[in-house]
């Protein structure tokens, strides 16, 4: 258990000293301001774009869900990615420099090599997309004070939920090769893969990609959180799943 | 409404915004300056990359353009 830790405090360190920890920051609390203002300024710029009347009706309110809705897209795209580029090379940057090996000779046991990776995963996403969303709260309750997202806090759980296995696949995506595009591309595949069964209804409460996508369906309270039970149950399962998996493929790796 | 007064109202998010911007493009900037080992590229190309693009730019260079020193 020692070891691990001591891996884990020295993963951190490596993230911070990298300046990953700082873009991870910035970039968040970034999206955390820029929805508020994306969701101020659309009305205005379709109206500069010269809408006439009648089309001036369709033109969608600037209020909390507008808002809610640009913060739930620029998590799920731009955030995404961030995160997804950032710790897709995380165990095939250490296989490709072999800076493994001095530890693992050492006795670091290999399993505490993953484990510390996702745990340190897991929690730059939840500290990434808890800090954006207290920027946009703040902004939202300050700019449009109604009452059209009264389920806050069941969308955020929805998002947070979904890191676990977003962080899992990108670590075992980023053991399976020295190649840098592991990482990125097994996360791309499990996405589409999840894409593809979100398209049968009856698959959507079982998805884990429902999680992200249905977020703000459980913030103006359409669905509740506990009609997702089951697909935060499958997503905790495979997020475990996937660690073991990635710790099965480390342990028969030459490093 | 004029552009000023439009400019005025959204103060509030520019400011914080820019900060952040500025804050992360000068770090990168003094890390291309003091580090110059690249994976690929050199010192004139990283300094374009980090100052004419705002957040992108910086994140490209620290994570696939740094060198492996840290």
């Amino acid at each position: 258990m020692s070891m691990s830790w001591l891996f884990f405090k020295k993963e951190c360190l490596t993230f911070w000293r990298s300046r990953r920890a700082l873009i991870m920051l910035v970039v968040f609390a970034a999206l955390g301001i820029l929805s508020p203002l994306m969701a101020k300024l659309t009305p205005e710029i379709l109206k500069l774009s010269g809408a006439t009347a009648a089309l001036s009706a369709l033109i969608p309110k600037a209020d909390s869900a507008a808002s809610w809705t640009q913060y739930y897209k620029n998590m799920s795209q731009i955030g995404l990615l961030v995160f997804a580029i950032v710790f897709g090379t995380s165990v095939s940057g250490e296989l490709k420099d072999g800076t493994l090996i001095n530890l693992v000779t050492k006795g670091l046991p290999r399993r505490a090599v993953i484990l510390g990776k996702v745990a340190l995963a897991i929690l730059t996403w939840l500290g990434s997309v808890t800090l954006a969303f207290l920027i946009s709260w703040a902004y939202t309750a300050y700019y449009f004070p109604d009452h059209k997202s009264p389920h806050l806090l069941a969308g955020l759980v929805a998002l947070l939920v979904f890191g676990l296995l977003l962080s899992a696949v990108l670590i075992f995506g980023s053991s399976l090769g020295q190649n840098s595009a592991a990482g990125l591309l097994t996360g791309v595949g499990a996405y589409a893969g999840l894409a593809i069964l979100n398209l049968f209804k009856s698959c959507q409460r079982f998805n884990p990609l429902s999680l992200l996508t249905d977020n703000m369906t459980l913030t103006t309270g359409g669905e509740t959180l506990s009609h997702y039970t089951p697909a935060i149950v499958i997503t905790i399962v495979a997020t475990a799943l996937l660690t073991w998996a990635a710790v099965r493929v480390l342990e028969e790796k030459r490093l | 409404m004029h552009n000023s007064e439009l400019f005025m109202e959204y103060l509030p998010f520019f400011i914080p915004l820019i900060i952040l911007e500025v804050a992360l493009m000068l770090t990168a900037v003094v890390h291309v300056l003091r580090h110059p080992h690249y994976r690929f590229g050199n010192k004139a190309l990283w300094l374009a990359i980090v100052i004419l693009f705002q957040l992108v730019g910086p994140v490209v260079y620290f994570v696939f353009g740094r060198g492996e020193k840290a």
